[in-house]
Parts: structure tokens; sequence; C-alpha cells
């Protein structure tokens, strides 16, 4: 195509249309992405702290039959993201 | 958050009935409270049916007696032929027409790209005492129709275009009621 | 229903859908890119401007579509208590939000050459804009709250009184007389966009919900994750206040 990216007397409104899509999209995307990397590193710190006070004071664990916690903290399979191990930036 | 879930897995026959009556209560209100919501806008859009019109077409300024002065938009076709620009003046005349009747327009500024003969308009401003609409700003209006300029050559020779059919057409009203 | 309440249950289910919504967002997004900036063909009234279609249009419908997600997710959370629709409906209005915002800008940005006017307060871009400010007054309510779930039930309320706009944004161009045009895809009598134009249209409306549907999966996830984190600290909280924890648990 000998005019593609060719915006003629327009491009001065369609690039700006086109740079501002691709900056909110990104922008939210990276910002979720993150905010789950943070919060998958202070679950394992949370969790790990917490089986070692378990682990430290022979207690049986009762942590999981509190009325509560519905949520069980098996965070196997999900937590594939990459980089989100637990020591990487502690 | 989910005492009622931890009720029915918990106890199997006897109490089941309860929270289930309670969801279908909660189901009720919801639907009851969306149809009152749903009501109350329709009750209020058709109240302010007449504030909510972006502009007026022709017919209908000449029929409701715009007063000089007053501020308001008009929308409609520009007359094919109308357009006038005096040579050596910034001021374009033209005629915004609804197919039914036909307001003259005066305007001094810049046209929009696509202001142009037979394609929709909106002029803002106000009549002055002579029937002629003093326009302040011009708006283009742009049909639904996208299509490349080769398939709107062909449409026009094989004789299959309506120049404005979208706005006389069936969907005149949108443009021209 | 209630099989589906179990995170664990979504996060398995999420870990299948993740890779193909983003295949599926960036492929669609490629060739969408391809005809919209090049393969397709300038407008035989508006030119070039007509680009600024590709990106405006798919993400207004993606604006109303994730409005309809994020009400039916508060009609269930409000009237079954599922655990995990509150959450959707959090993750979802940032989402809405944006892709209201990128409407109305790119919409700016289009009338100005076409129309005239950047900005004109007809009911098609003022209902718009409600829409907006909805899904910023949702995002607010449901973080607003020490108690969440107080926030999110009257975030839900928000979000089910706000459906009535829905209707008002789509058919606002055949009710009244507005500088913004009609319908052109959805309505009656077929499409009146030529198909060479349609074809961009439609890739990139299915990169948009498939960029949706992965990241409100990214966010649902942070969501149900930090419900976890608070559901542990409580529990550390309810034994050190028993004396049953020593000092050595680190603060985070």
């Amino acid at each position: 195509m000998p005019n593609m990216f060719h915006m003629g007397e327009y491009a001065a409104f369609v690039w700006p249309a086109y740079g501002l899509t691709a900056i909110v999209l990104i922008g939210l995307f990276i910002i979720s992405l993150r905010s789950l990397r943070q919060r998958q590193w202070v679950f394992a710190e949370l969790k790990e702290s917490m089986e070692e006070t378990k682990t430290a004071r022979q207690q049986p664990p009762a942590a999981n039959d509190e009325p509560g916690n519905e949520w069980p903290d098996d965070d196997g399979p999900n937590s594939n993201g990459p980089g989100n191990s637990p020591k990487a930036s502690s | 958050m989910s005492e009622n879930e931890n009720d029915t897995l918990q106890t199997p026959s006897p109490k089941k009935s309860r929270p289930m009556t309670r969801k279908r209560r909660r189901l009720y209100i919801v639907l009851i409270a969306m149809g009152f919501l749903f009501a109350a806008g329709a009750l209020v859009l058709s109240a302010l049916r007449d504030n909510l019109v972006f502009f007026y077409s022709p017919t209908e300024i000449l029929e409701r007696e715009i007063q000089p002065g007053q501020r308001i938009r008009i929308g409609g076709l520009v007359e094919e032929a109308s357009v006038v620009q005096a040579s050596g003046e910034v001021s374009v005349m033209f005629r915004v027409t609804d197919l039914t009747q036909t307001i003259p327009v005066v305007f001094t500024g810049v046209l929009p790209d696509l202001f142009r003969e037979g394609q929709g308009v909106i002029a803002e401003g106000s009549l002055n005492e002579d029937g002629v609409f003093q326009a302040t700003n011009v708006l283009a209006k742009h049909d639904e129709n996208y299509m490349p300029p080769e398939v709107a050559e062909a449409l026009k020779k094989s004789g299959r275009w309506q120049e404005g059919a979208e706005m006389n057409g069936e969907n005149g009203e949108n443009a021209a009621p | 229903m209630h099989r589906f309440a179990n995170p664990n249950v979504f996060l398995r289910l999420s870990n299948r859908i993740m890779p193909w919504s983003t295949g599926v967002m960036i492929a669609s997004l490629v060739a969408g890119l391809v005809f919209a900036l090049g393969a397709s063909p300038a407008d035989y009234q508006q030119g070039e401007s007509v680009r600024i279609m590709y990106v405006h249009v798919p993400a207004a419908w993606m604006a109303l579509f994730i409005y309809i997600c994020l009400a039916g997710a508060s009609a269930v959370a409000l009237i079954w208590k599922h655990p995990l629709a509150d959450l959707a409906a959090k993750a979802s209005s940032p989402v809405g939000a944006c892709f209201t915002f990128i409407a109305l800008a790119t919409g700016a940005l289009w009338g100005k050459p076409m129309w005239g006017a950047w900005w004109v307060w007809d009911a098609r871009l003022t209902s718009m804009l409600i829409l907006f400010f909805l899904y910023l007054g949702h995002m607010a309510l449901a973080n607003a709250f020490e108690d969440s779930e107080r926030g999110a039930k009257s975030a839900a309320i928000l979000a089910l009184v706000g459906v009535i706009n829905i209707p008002i944004i789509k058919f606002s161009v055949d009710w009244w007389n507005t500088l913004h045009q009609p319908a052109s895809v959805v309505r009656m009598g077929g499409p009146s966009i030529h198909p060479s134009m349609l074809t961009p249209l439609l890739l990139m409306a299915i990169a948009f919900t498939a960029y949706y549907v992965t990241v409100v999966i990214l966010r649902l996830r942070g969501e149900i994750l930090a419900r976890k984190i608070r559901a542990l600290r409580m529990i550390r909280v309810q034994a050190e206040s028993k004396g049953e924890s020593g000092p050595y648990l680190r603060e985070i």
C-alpha cells in the first residue's frame, strides 16, 4: 500500500487518538500486573512468617478452622505469574 | 458475608428453605426496585423531552414563533445551490432546509470540513427581525454511512444513489423531523 | 453455581483462559491495526479521519458492555451473595472507566475536524459522560469504606441504579435530535458501513474484548489475593491477642 500510514491533513487527529488509546490501555495493563505481583509477594511473605510461627511453637494448625477463613491459602497452581517467587525482592 | 451459604452447606433439609426464601426475597426487591427505576427514568425523560433535543428543524422554529434574539440551534440540510460567499467578504450565506420549510442563515467564520451542500448542518445563533438566522457557530452533522469513494462513485453512476436519503428517508426523523 | 465460589476453581479456570485471551488479543490487535491504519479505504466524506472510528467505536461498545457486566455482577452479589461477584465488579469498573475515557477523548479528536467542535452537550455525548462518572463513582465507593463489604454493597447499588443510563446512551441518537450520527452497525436493516471498513472495526472490537478478559482476570486475581491477605492478617492479629505468638513475627 503506497498510502499506508498516510493520514493526510488529519494526521494531527488520527495519531493522537491511537496514541492516547495505546497509553491508557498499556498503562492499565501494567498497573494491574504490578499490583498483582506485589500482592503475590506480600501473601507469600505473610504465609511464610505464619508458618514459621506455627512450627516454632508446635501448635496444632487451627487457622483453617477459623469461621472467617473461607479463602483456603493453598496458592499452588494459581501463582504462576513470572517473577512471583517470594524471595525475589526481599 | 456467607452465613446463608454456610447454613445451606451445613444443614441439609430442614433449614434449607429459609435461606432460599431470603435469596428469593432479595431477588424480588432488586427486580421491583429496577422496575421503579426504569419507570421513573421513562417519566423524567418524557417530561424533559423538549429540553433534550440539541436542535430544532426549520419547521419547528416557524411553528414555535421563536422571538428574534433568542439563542437557539437549528438543524437540517444545506439546500443545494444555496451557498453564497460574497467576494471579498468572509461571511457565508446559505439556506437550511428540512424539505418542508427553509430558513436563510448568515455566518462569519470557519466552516467545518464536512460542510457542503446536501449535507446535514447545525447552526447556533439567533433569528433577526427579518427572519434571517445569524449564526455564531456552524457544526457539520454527518450521517451513519461509511464507504470508500469508489463505492460512492459507483453507486452514483448506477443510479442507486439517494442523495440525502438518510436525512429525509426513514431515518430522516433524526435530522429533520 | 457455588462451585465457582471457590476461588481456587476460578483460578484454575483463569489459568486456562489467560493464554487464549492474550493470544486472541495480540493476533486480532495486529490484524486490526494493519486494516485500520492502512489496508482499509478512506471514507468518501470524511477522508482519512474515519480511521479514528476503529478505536472510538469499539471503545464505546466496550464501555457499554463492561457496564452491563458490572451491573450483572452487582446483581449477583446483592441477591445471591456470591463471594466472587463483588470482586469481579471491583475488578471491572477501572477497565470500563478507561474505555469510556478513550471513547470520549477519541470522539473529541474526531469531532473537531468533522463537526467543527471538540465537545457539544447533545444527548449522546452527555449520557456517555454520565457513564464515565458512574464508573468513577463505583471505583470510589468500592474503595471508600474501611469495611470492604459495606463499600461493595453501596457500589453494587450504584451500579444497578446506573443501568438506566445504558438504554439512554444506545437510543439517544434515535430518540432526540443529536449532533452525533445514528448507529451504523447495530441497527435495523443491517450495517450501513462498507465491508472493507467493517473488517477493522470488528477486529478491533475482538481485540478490546480479549483485552478486557485478560485484564479483568489479572485484577480479579489481585482482589482475591488481597482478600486472602486480609484474612491471614486477621488470623495473626487474633493469635497475637491471645498471646500465642512471639515477637519474631515480622511486620509486613
